[in-house]
């Protein structure tokens, strides 16, 4: 009696030990659904819903301790950053605080300040250590840019060296004399490539700097890098671009609808300082595989004139796909192939009308010396929910923002529903 | 022996689960949307200019871009005065705007190119579409708005 009693007590102790063990290794106690929340990944990944329903979800970051911040690009509620943690480490998180005055585009976080951005400035404010919610006052880092009604949003990324660099993306679909009218030439120069459709750099820990007095104007002829990061591999500066629309529509007599639909490429650039990619007088042709004269600028859909003279893209994808979010995954989780590769949110196309809308899908794109070392492919795929898509509005959930957890995690931000996935790698046995 | 082996597999998928496609190659290759059943132009009406000068934007749908451009289904702006929505085709419309509870945030281009009466047939059919019923805008309508030019605020 006696010893089935002290075998049962160490019986308990044995569960309640191992138990502990698996608690503490943070992918075991992971809550992972059996249909990864609906995503398609490769073998060995899955992922979770780490919350749902947070607002118009934006650009998105996790802080080394796991917490989770996500701008919101509408307030809800009059609060424009959701911050979030898990703190049973289960995956999903269970406090969830609103902050923040402004509605928010760009966030991201280095050496313990929280930055994050609008349509017209640039914050930084302290996170306190286990402070979910920052409580300093913040402050403007960049500010001075001009009012615009589209591609508005002045993401940025910083190098950890001391510099933040910061789009400010085109106030034109290509710098028309009347926007986005049939028939109307180009500016020729272009007067918006002095403060706008290119890269700006300023100091990160500079209270007020003005973007003509204190910004460096470090890169041009960029119409819009809503997907903007700094590579630490190679410490260079990468931005993705969203290419002109309405090639078709304004010139039907140069392009098909089929052309219209494909063309031109999203550029993945590799920006240094003085560099010109070519906006507005150029745009990459993908099945060129070169850069051609815009047709407000004389082009004809063939000829290139001044364009031999723009950097061109260390990669093209397709047209109108919307890169959003570029991510270098610095991570120890995930197979060494991914190391320094580079993740692409793309949101997903409008204007591919009459054909279907393509893109809603995370890509990956292997890296090797700052270089792609292989084609793209899609890595998580089923965001839409649906098969076809001929209107954004048939998508159920829109890729947009990346961020890599302290884990080596991947999180996924959404647009239209706020949702947050969070991709693990082996975390199924 | 091999060779001969890896042809046979080949042709196997080839014949029972198609060619091996990187999924990549669906996004580059043509999809299976008509084109040519858009391009019937003789005498466009409504549908066909709606498809031709506003798809683009507003969707086959009617029902725009979240954050970007605005539903014209169930929006009653649509479904209220005709003035009112000739005006914002003709002179354009800028700065943010609520529809639904959902902000939109982009510049809708003037469309003073279009003549009077292919307004009035595009205002018409989208006042008669997805569930909008409202009357239909004539070209006479279009063409007194235009007179009295854009207005000052």
């Amino acid at each position: 009696m006696k010893i089935i009693k002290s075998f049962s007590v160490l019986l308990i102790l044995i569960t309640v030990v191992i138990s502990g063990f698996c608690m503490r290794s943070q992918s075991g106690s992971l809550n992972i659904p059996e249909d990864n929340a609906g995503l398609t990944l490769p073998t060995g990944f899955s992922a979770l819903v780490v919350a749902d329903k947070l607002g118009s979800g934006r650009h998105i970051v996790v802080n080394s301790n796991g917490d989770i911040y996500l701008a919101l690009r509408s307030l809800k509620n009059g609060k424009g950053i959701v911050a979030l943690r898990d703190s049973d480490g289960n995956g999903r998180a269970d406090v969830i605080r609103y902050f923040g005055n402004t509605l928010t585009t760009g966030i991201d976080i280095s050496d313990g300040f929280l930055y994050y951005s609008n349509f017209e400035e640039v914050f930084r404010v302290p996170l306190t250590p286990d402070e979910l919610v920052p409580t300093g006052q913040p402050v403007v880092i960049a500010t001075g840019f001009e009012k615009q009604n589209q591609h508005q949003d002045k993401t940025f990324a910083l190098d950890g060296a001391g510099n933040i660099y910061v789009n400010v993306g085109a106030p034109s679909n290509a710098c028309q004399q009347v926007d986005r009218t049939p028939g109307s030439t180009g500016f020729d120069p272009c007067p918006q490539l002095e403060r706008h459709a290119g890269i700006w750099k300023f100091k990160d820990d500079v209270p007020g700097q003005d973007q003509v007095k204190n910004g460096h104007h470090y890169a041009s002829g960029i119409r819009n890098s809503i997907a903007i990061a700094w590579n630490a591999s190679n410490n260079k500066l990468y931005v993705v671009q969203h290419g002109r629309d309405q090639l078709f529509q304004f010139y039907p007599d140069m392009y098909s609808e089929q052309q219209g639909a494909e063309l031109p490429a999203e550029e993945f650039f590799m920006v240094e300082d003085g560099d010109f990619f070519g906006w507005p007088y150029c745009y990459y042709d993908q099945f060129k595989k070169q850069k051609v004269l815009a047709p407000e600028y004389g082009g004809d859909s063939k000829a290139i004139g001044r364009c031999d003279k723009a950097k061109g893209p260390i990669m093209a994808f397709p047209g109108h796909l919307a890169p959003n979010d570029l991510l270098f995954y610095t991570g120890k989780m995930f197979p060494e192939r991914y190391k320094n590769g580079a993740f692409i949110a793309f949101h997903g196309s409008w204007n591919r009308s009459p054909l279907d809308q393509k893109g809603y899908f995370v890509a990956f794109v292997p890296f090797e010396n700052g270089l792609p070392s292989g084609e793209m492919e899609i890595f998580a795929d089923g965001f839409a929910g649906v098969k076809v898509i001929k209107s954004p509005n048939d998508a159920v959930y829109r890729p947009m923002g990346l961020a890599q957890g302290p884990d080596g995690s991947i999180y996924v931000s959404d647009s239209e529903e706020g949702r947050i996935w969070r991709i693990i790698y082996n975390a199924k046995k | 022996m091999k060779i001969t082996l890896s042809i046979i597999i080949t042709l196997f998928y080839f014949f029972f689960a198609g060619p091996v496609k990187h999924p990549w190659n669906d996004i580059l290759s043509h999809s299976t949307n008509s084109v040519s059943e858009l391009n019937q132009t003789e005498q466009p009406g409504g549908n066909q200019l709606y498809i031709k000068h506003c798809l683009q934007c507003h969707q086959n749908d009617g029902k725009g871009v979240r954050g970007m451009f605005p539903p014209l289904a169930g929006n009653d702006k649509i479904k209220g005065p005709a003035t009112d929505i000739i005006r914002i085709v003709l002179f354009g419309l800028d700065g943010p705007l609520t529809v639904n509870e959902r902000d939109y945030n982009q510049p809708m281009p003037p469309q003073a190119y279009l003549t009077d009466k292919q307004i009035a047939d595009i205002l018409s059919y989208i006042r008669s579409s997805w569930g909008n019923q409202a009357s239909k805008v004539t070209a006479a309508d279009v063409g007194n708005v235009r007179k009295l030019g854009k207005p000052k605020n």
